[in-house]
């Protein structure tokens, strides 16, 4: 195998253009079904995703790459790289990298994003101001669900 | 009209950026999180907007709260349609404990059940005396059937981290006699054995019911389990 074909271009939504080591894009089930189709050539792109979130993703994959490759680094210092990850991401950002990993099927990468969005938010007041969420029951729907789920609001 | 936003953004596949609401992510995603939380925030969530409340009955979450061996936990007499319906159902009869392994329950009053399994029934794996059955009315793999026994003893012991209500005995022992059998709501009858008093964490308590005095043969029962549940206030 030549090196050209270890390697794999990925074009995000705004044009930018990443050469990655194809074992480290592969972490995408996405992108490994493109590859096996062979409906792509050595250039992706990613139509979903903007350059900034996947310079993230490919962060990510290449660090779970090479952990995957020589079993260097040990599981815990792995998980405390994850919560670094994730640490500083503000909302936005979290929330593209969960579209992203939705999209590009990144298992591993898709739970780390959804425990970092459920670790930040218990209550319903923050559901609706970090998450933006507007409120869109009628007062009587939110009586009768607050009433379902009764067991969960008493302390 | 936020609603409405959010389901175009969904149909083009576009990505949200600047202020993106949670409520734009696929329901699928929503799911996803709300999994990783407990099953009061899921409940909890379930109040946050319509798309929550759709994403909350997903099987995706309750799979996750429900036990690993829950499909034995399933009576075979009932059939139920979501696993957030199957996981109240577990809650709302008791949390049952086979083989070590325990389901939650969310709300502040826990019960718990130690199948036959978990007790130590004096002469137990002697098949002369006792035997295991498997009955479908049993919540459990196995049930434990007396046959014959002069000696009849058997004990339980649970650690209280089990109980939310942490329970420590304040009289270090007492004996009273068992209470006449009452036929619980899903047909097995019941005898109440003792009450203890929840003070503090962090003790084992067991619970021994003996018959040795008498020299008569005991038989024919058949033991499901023991349950511990709060008392009613």
């Amino acid at each position: 195998m030549s090196k050209s074909e270890k390697k794999i271009v990925l074009k995000s939504l705004d044009n930018e253009a990443f050469e990655v080591e194809k074992a480290v894009a592969l972490q995408s089930q996405t992108i490994w079904v493109m590859c096996e189709d062979k409906c792509v050539g050595n250039e992706i792109p990613l139509e979903n995703v903007t350059g900034q979130i996947l310079a993230k993703v490919i962060d990510y994959c290449k660090k779970h790459a090479v952990v995957d490759g020589d079993g260097d680094e040990s599981s815990e210092e792995l998980k405390n790289w994850d919560t670094e990850f994730t640490k500083n991401m503000d909302q936005s950002t979290l929330f593209n990298m969960i579209l992203a990993a939705n999209y590009l099927n990144i298992k591993s990468l898709l739970n780390l994003t959804c425990q970092a969005v459920a670790d930040k938010t218990k209550t319903i007041d923050e559901f609706h101001t970090f998450l933006n969420i507007e409120n869109n029951f009628t007062p009587e729907e939110e009586a009768q669900i607050c009433q379902e789920n009764l067991w969960a609001f008493d302390d | 009209m936020e609603k409405y936003h959010g389901d175009e953004s969904r149909a083009k596949g576009e990505i949200v950026s600047g202020s993106s609401s949670l409520d734009s992510l696929p329901e699928e995603c929503i799911s996803n999180i709300i999994s990783f939380t407990s099953t009061r925030d899921a409940c909890v969530a379930a109040s946050v907007s319509k798309t929550f409340k759709s994403a909350v009955n997903s099987d995706i979450i309750w799979e996750k709260f429900l036990p690993p061996d829950y499909p034995s936990l399933i009576p075979s007499s009932r059939i139920f349609s979501t696993k957030k319906e199957l996981y109240f159902a577990l809650c709302n009869d008791s949390v049952l404990i086979e083989d070590g392994k325990m389901s939650d329950k969310p709300s502040g009053k826990r019960c718990i059940m130690l199948s036959a399994k978990q007790l130590d029934i004096s002469s137990g794996n002697d098949p002369l005396y006792w035997q295991w059955i498997s009955i479908p009315e049993s919540r459990f793999d196995k049930t434990a059937e007396l046959l014959k026994v002069c000696w009849f003893e058997i004990r339980a012991e649970m650690h209280t981290r089990y109980l939310l209500l942490a329970l420590v005995t304040r009289e270090t022992e007492r004996r009273k006699y068992v209470t006449k059998p009452k036929e619980r709501v899903d047909g097995w009858m019941e005898a109440e054995l003792g009450e203890f008093f929840n003070e503090s964490c962090c003790r084992n308590i067991s619970v021994r019911i003996i018959e040795t005095r008498s020299p008569d043969w005991k038989r024919g029962l058949i033991i499901q389990g023991i349950e511990f549940r709060p008392a009613k206030a």
